[in-house]
């Protein structure tokens, strides 16, 4: 019990620093930089749980875990999971999520047709930009290139593509 | 090794973990089974019965072993049942919904792994495309319809409304 309170403990903290930094810094890979964040908060982490006691001075003895790395061990799965099932998500959702920014744009513009959608994409930009985003990271991440008017898969992009294919027969998503 | 083995937290780690393996394994069978319309119901509905016998597990291990702590078990196998799943559940989406991940099986089903961009955008920036996300968006009621027209429902507007504040608090942008 008591890692599972630091962890959360330590996710507030790590939440309120990346959010003092992206207001403060000029930041172009907020992700990278959110993952720093995190990984420089793991010994802010670890000193929390070695210096409290064991029941933090308010648990009860059936919530105290007799054996100390055991906690920790629940604790670093707590706090992996703050992060990268919580903030990291929340990031992504709110800078990438297309259906958030649809969302988003009919609360500000109100009732909209989908080609007046198609154009009023994300405060205007429009879903050819979305897309061109999106081509961008895959170009970045060397998954596929520019060849001429055409766009090719690398051989990278071509492995990704066949893990992809097995998962999505897998879990049947079509 | 034997005070390791009596353990509350380390024996409600283990079955958080066996469980959530038991849960993605029924998962499979039951997309495979069945063709479901609301997959994230169904999830969340098999998670749940999935925690409910990872605490009856942990509760029976602990009695069986005269274990003091079954609370303390019960409760570590929910958080690590709970812990599995946000990390499960990105990387599920990322494989269902990703234009990114579209766009490379796309390239990929071509026999030269290539195609013109004007022919990816027609598919993935384009009104039919949207107008099916839209459409899934008003299954989940955060859409309604309104003649041809789409408009934000309650639920859709309070989502818009803290994700809005959420993106000005760390200096987004509009993003999408």
């Amino acid at each position: 019990m008591k890692g599972v309170i630091v962890a959360t403990a330590a996710g507030a903290i790590c939440f309120t620093v990346l959010t003092i930094g992206l207001r403060a810094l000029d930041v172009r890979r907020r992700a990278r930089f959110m993952v720093i964040v995190w990984l420089l908060m793991i010994p802010v982490f670890l000193t929390l749980h070695c210096v409290t006691p064991a029941n933090l001075g308010f648990l009860p003895a059936s919530l105290t875990e007799p054996w100390p790395v055991a906690d920790l061990v629940l604790g670093v799965i707590a706090y992996a999971a703050v992060f990268f099932g919580g903030i990291l998500q929340l990031y992504n959702l709110a800078d990438r999520g297309l259906s958030l920014r649809v969302l988003i744009d009919f609360t500000t513009s109100g009732p909209m047709t989908v080609d007046e959608m198609v154009k009023a994409y994300s405060a205007g930009r429009g879903l050819r930009w979305m897309y061109a985003k999106r081509m961008e990271g895959l170009i970045d991440h060397d998954l596929v290139r520019h060849d001429g008017e055409r766009v090719a898969l690398t051989p990278s992009g071509r492995r990704a593509a066949v893990i992809f294919a097995r998962l999505q027969r897998i879990l049947r998503i079509e | 090794m034997s005070d390791i083995g009596r353990s509350p937290t380390l024996i409600g780690i283990l079955v958080g973990v066996g469980w959530f393996l038991i849960y993605l394994a029924a998962q499979i069978v039951l997309f495979q089974l069945f063709d479901l319309r609301q997959r994230f119901g169904a999830m969340v509905a098999l998670l749940i019965s999935c925690i409910g016998l990872a605490v009856l597990t942990t509760t029976v291990v602990a009695h069986t072993n005269s274990l003091d702590g079954a609370v303390l078990s019960a409760f570590s196998s929910v958080v690590t049942m709970a812990s599995l799943w946000v990390f499960y559940m990105p990387f599920y989406y990322v494989i269902a919904t990703s234009l990114s991940v579209r766009t490379l099986l796309t390239l990929a089903s071509r026999g030269d792994g290539a195609l013109p961009l004007a022919q990816l955008e027609a598919l993935f920036a384009s009104s039919t495309m949207l107008e099916a996300r839209l459409t899934t968006m008003v299954a989940y009621r955060n859409l309604a319809v309104r003649g041809t027209a789409f408009t934000v429902t309650t639920k859709g507007r309070i989502t818009a409304t803290v994700f809005g504040g959420l993106k000005r608090l760390w200096r987004l942008g509009p993003g999408g």
